[in-house]
């Protein structure tokens, strides 16, 4: 299988004051084509700094990331922002957007960076996400007109607008009632269906539960792994019930 | 724990910090400052009027006088205090030698005088009268500070050696605007002089009751005495020798009061700034029981610290720069008895400042009452308003490009946020046009239609005197024959008496002859063109009450006559009183001639006058943009270094306000721009964005600037010129002011926008758009 993240003994500190703590020691993990996994951890283990370093989102002490093949620990700032408007999607645990936009503005900006002139396709494109995750009729309302559960979906759109090769999301059901909770899973696991690889940081076992693949993560380490393969609805309680007694024995 | 507080802020806000104390500062130094020259320059006009004992009314006359009949008119009149009669020796400029200075160019009326018996001295540096010996000469104190005289040079008046010994304070005609300077010498040398000259009579009167000088006025005209001359009152000394400084300290005070509008602005703006970072922490200090007055504290401490060391700075730098702009004061009227006054004032108006500050910081902070502090603790600050309904949606546009329309959208959203930066930026177009227009139209030749003559040439004078038929034909003849003279007119000058709404009779000095050879401009109405028309400069119609299309009485010797007043004018010369008409009245008494000529080359002007000064010895010649040059010289050249100044100011200003606008904006915006970063937006993208913004709120600032400064900047500057007689000013500008300034505000803006948001660049994503 072809491996789209392939990161080596990284490691990465955060200067606090005068002390210094280090957050991730000497991670190593490979994410293949097509994948959906899942970062499960503690508060503090590292789960969230892990996927903003992978994504090229933050630099690492030491340790080697690839990208499709592609270094990014040689990248420069306007390289590794090309890769991430192109080739990377991102959904954040807060759906952060540019307030003063409309809702399908929004969604298209990081294709109409590079394709000014095909803002009616773009325009189109991003409908037919909207269609796609049940918010269509929201397209031209302002961000602070819709729900959060509404809001978060948008951020979905907008992580495939560019048709990405991998969607990272931190905790993107953190901030969501458990409705909406379940609507955004079922987005992510029809974009995985249809050959997008996922990266998720997530605290919530019931969500990792519906990936293929759990990485637990404690003090700055992957201490275990959890392969699930891929889900079929009839037995998610029994998946739940697998990460949950995994992640207690992580946990002790 | 306060003192911790506030010093870790200040060093984590360094740049923030100092800007505010900046603003204060300047506010501190320019409300102290005109505190020290206002309160010096009456000062020093009190004390040089004192000093010199002015006279509270002069009457100049030019012609034969009758003293004994004055000396019965002044023992008769129960308000005259004191009575004299002066001699004004007036000598041609051309026959006055300072050292290598010949004064032939000088449009002043030099003359000589010794010095008086009872009061109206000439007095020295120290404020005493002067007592020159034989062969001393003292000179008027503007020559000094035009550098055309100095101690110890050789002067030659009319072929007479003297030695100037040193320079007099004249509280009557020490400004440049006063149209006649006084030389001091020694009886005897007088004597000898007084064959070389024209004798003209400084008629002066003190007065027991000067709020009855308008009475005693109309009382000397109704007595018929010797009026051929301009009359003056110790009021209009006060104005003439308050002018020229009195105007610099407007200027300060206008680009005070705007300096002191922006501070404002600037604290305001920070602190809300300040308060909606800090939300999270006023909440939770809320919610752990500290009073509102101790979380209050903690702001006010902070700003309290910048207001005092702001305040300190700025009174001690009003102490400083009051030095040099005093100076001019000083050397003209000497010290002020109330120099420590003005130190108590400025000391006064640094403790109001302060107060304003502090004042202004607590209620700004009243919006903490608002605060939940429960929603502050979930939430955060709450959200900004958004554009109820949006017009312009990036997906539809196919115009712009996409940083672009970012910007421009995030300014039109967040009007009140940009709000601040706007009127800064207008204000300092403002600031930076107004000046620059009003040098450019005092320094334009098209000026010259403000000062009552039209846009001649040449100007030959001739006052009334025995031979004045046989020179007025010398004169005329000449003006005929000549070859380089294109066009020339003959207005003469007549005094005449007319009735004011009251009843009461006034002298009016009417200029008759054809008005519209060289025509002025009327900023109401138009010239006389039938001889029932009349025309009157705005001091004249001002003191008549009459309007265009008013009837005023004019009486002479012939009786009363009714005229129509046809246009008014704006005049400065002759104590902006005079009025215009065609018809002649051989019966009145000419007062003067004046020729205004035209050349065929403007070229020869110089050359012209010259040679027409010497085949008419008897007139006076004048080289009319030589005239507004030395009448308006020095006023035209404080209008310049004010308008350098205040481009400085207003690009300094631009520049800081720019910068520490863009600083805030950048830490506002911090998830926003971690969030562009995060899908792919590059530090390049984010400069556009910002630079799309910072020219955005600049074009619409200059626009409104410039609509401002050409709507309301011309009438304060109106307004200003209005007390020199000019009325209805009309800005001339120059392409530069609108082309080159706004260049320049655009590259000072760029500068600042690429340095406040270098630090855009900087953002970590992680950290700013986790939460």
């Amino acid at each position: 299988m072809k491996k789209v993240i392939n990161a080596q003994h990284i490691h990465k500190t955060f200067a606090a004051e005068k002390e210094k703590v280090m957050v991730l020691k000497g991670v190593s993990t490979t994410i293949y084509k097509g994948e959906f996994v899942s970062v499960m951890g503690p508060s503090g283990s590292g789960k969230s700094t892990l996927l903003y370093t992978l994504s090229g989102m933050d630099t690492i002490d030491s340790g080697e990331i690839t990208f499709n093949d592609q270094s990014l620990t040689v990248c420069g700032e306007t390289e590794l922002s090309d890769i991430r408007r192109q080739q990377m999607g991102f959904v954040f645990q807060q759906p952060t957007f540019l307030k003063n936009l409309a809702i399908i503005d929004n969604i298209v900006l990081p294709a109409l960076r590079d394709n000014r002139k095909k803002g009616k396709e773009l325009a189109n494109k991003a409908k037919q996400l909207l269609e796609r995750t049940g918010i269509g009729d929201l397209a031209y309302r302002m961000t602070n007109q819709v729900s959060g559960g509404q809001l978060q979906r948008a951020g979905i759109c907008r992580a495939l607008i560019n048709e990405p090769k991998m969607i990272f999301a931190d905790e993107p059901t953190g901030a969501l009632n458990s409705k909406s909770a379940e609507e955004i899973m079922k987005n992510f696991l029809q974009i995985n269906q249809e050959g997008t690889t996922i990266l998720l940081v997530t605290h919530d076992a019931k969500v990792a539960a519906q990936s293929e693949r759990v990485l637990f993560m404690k003090d700055g380490q992957i201490v275990d792994e959890l392969h699930l393969g891929k889900l079929s609805n009839p037995f998610l309680e029994n998946r739940t019930e697998k990460v949950t007694r995994k992640m207690l024995k992580v946990e002790m | 724990m306060y003192y911790r507080m506030i010093r870790n802020d200040l060093l984590r806000n360094k740049l923030i910090s100092i800007t505010m104390m900046l603003f204060i500062t300047a506010m501190t130094t320019l409300v102290s400052l005109v505190a020290i020259l206002t309160i010096n320059l009456i000062g020093s006009i009190d004390t040089l009027t004192k000093q010199a004992e002015v006279p509270d009314f002069l009457q100049m006359h030019n012609g034969d006088i009758d003293t004994e009949r004055l000396q019965s008119f002044a023992a008769a009149h129960e308000n005259v205090k004191d009575f004299q009669v002066l001699d004004f020796l007036n000598i041609t400029g051309a026959k006055i030698q300072l050292g290598e200075n010949s004064l032939m160019d000088n449009i002043q009326d030099n003359g000589f005088s010794t010095q008086s018996p009872k009061f109206d001295y000439l007095l020295d540096l120290d404020g005493q009268p002067i007592q020159p010996t034989e062969g001393e000469l003292y000179v008027p104190i503007g020559y000094m500070k035009e550098g055309i005289a100095q101690i110890g040079d050789e002067a030659k008046i009319a072929g007479k050696a003297f030695q100037i010994v040193g320079f007099l304070r004249d509280a009557q005609m020490n400004s440049p605007l006063a149209s006649s300077k006084r030389f001091l010498v020694h009886e005897k040398d007088y004597q000898e002089l007084v064959s070389e000259g024209t004798l003209e009579y400084l008629i002066e009167f003190q007065l027991k009751a000067l709020s009855k000088t308008n009475e005693f006025e109309t009382a000397y005209a109704d007595a018929g005495l010797e009026a051929n001359g301009p009359t003056l009152t110790s009021g209009l000394f006060k104005i003439i020798n308050g002018l020229s400084d009195g105007i610099m300290i407007a200027m300060i005070l206008l680009v005070g009061f705007l300096i002191v509008i922006i501070a404002f602005m600037c604290i305001r703006f920070t602190l809300l700034t300040k308060i909606e970072e800090d939300y999270r922490e006023i909440g939770t200090m809320k919610a752990i029981g500290l009073p509102l007055t101790d979380i209050k504290k903690i702001y006010v401490a902070k700003y309290a610290l910048l207001a005092l060391v702001g305040c300190l700075i700025g009174l001690l730098l009003s102490f400083t720069f009051s030095g040099p702009l005093l100076e001019n004061i000083r050397l003209y009227m000497g010290e002020s008895d109330y120099a420590s006054w003005s130190i108590l004032l400025a000391i006064f108006g640094s403790m109001v400042v302060f107060l304003l500050v502090i004042g202004y910081i607590h209620f700004l902070l009243r919006r903490f009452r608002k605060i939940s502090a429960a929603s502050a603790i979930r939430t955060g600050s709450p959200e900004e308003k958004n554009a109820r309904k949006n017009y312009f949606f990036l997906s539809k546009n196919r115009v712009l490009p996409t940083n672009v329309f970012i910007g421009i959208k995030d300014v039109l959203s967040r009007k009140k946020l940009y709000a601040t930066m706007l009127i800064v930026l207008l204000l300092s177009c403002f600031i930076m046009v107004v000046p620059w227009n009003t040098y450019q139209t005092v320094s334009s030749p098209t000026f010259t239609k403000y000062l009552g003559f039209g846009d001649m040439d040449l100007m030959v004078s001739m006052y009334q005197s025995d031979e004045h038929v046989d020179n007025e034909q010398q004169v005329v003849n000449y003006l005929n024959e000549s070859e380089s003279i294109e066009q020339f007119v003959q207005i003469t000058s007549k005094s005449f008496k007319a009735k004011k709404e009251d009843g009461s009779e006034e002298k009016i000095v009417i200029e008759l002859g054809d008005h519209n050879a060289f025509p002025i401009e009327y900023h109401a109405g138009k010239a006389p063109e039938q001889p029932n028309e009349i025309a009157l400069s705005s001091m004249n119609a001002t003191e008549f009450e009459k309007q265009v299309g008013d009837t005023i009485e004019i009486i002479s010797d012939n009786g009363t006559e009714t005229f129509v007043v046809s246009g008014i004018y704006s005049n400065i010369l002759n104590g902006g009183k005079t009025a215009k008409a065609i018809s002649s009245d051989e019966s009145a008494p000419t007062m003067r001639l004046n020729y205004y000529i035209k050349l065929n080359d403007t070229s020869q002007i110089a050359g012209t006058a010259k040679e027409m000064s010497e085949a008419l010895p008897f007139v006076k010649v004048t080289d009319a943009d030589n005239h507004k040059q030395q009448v308006f010289g020095a006023t035209i050249a404080s209008i310049k270094t004010a308008a350098n100044v205040s481009l400085i100011v207003a690009l300094f200003i631009t520049g800081l306000v720019s910068l520490l606008f863009m600083k805030l904006l950048v830490a506002k915006d911090r998830p926003a721009i971690a969030m562009l970063k995060a899908i792919g937006f590059t530090n390049q993208d984010l400069s556009k964005q910002y630079t799309t913004r910072g020219m955005f709120i600049l074009i619409i600032g200059v626009a409104g600037g410039s609509i401002l400064a050409n709507t309301f900047g011309e009438s304060i500057a109106g307004m200003v010129m209005a007390s020199f007689g000019i009325e209805a000013l009309t800005f001339v500008s120059h392409p530069i002011i609108y082309l080159g300034f706004p260049v320049l505000m655009l590259l000072v803006t760029l500068l600042a926008t690429k340095i406040g948001t270098s630090q855009a660049g900087k953002i970590a994503i992680a950290e700013n758009i986790k939460e």
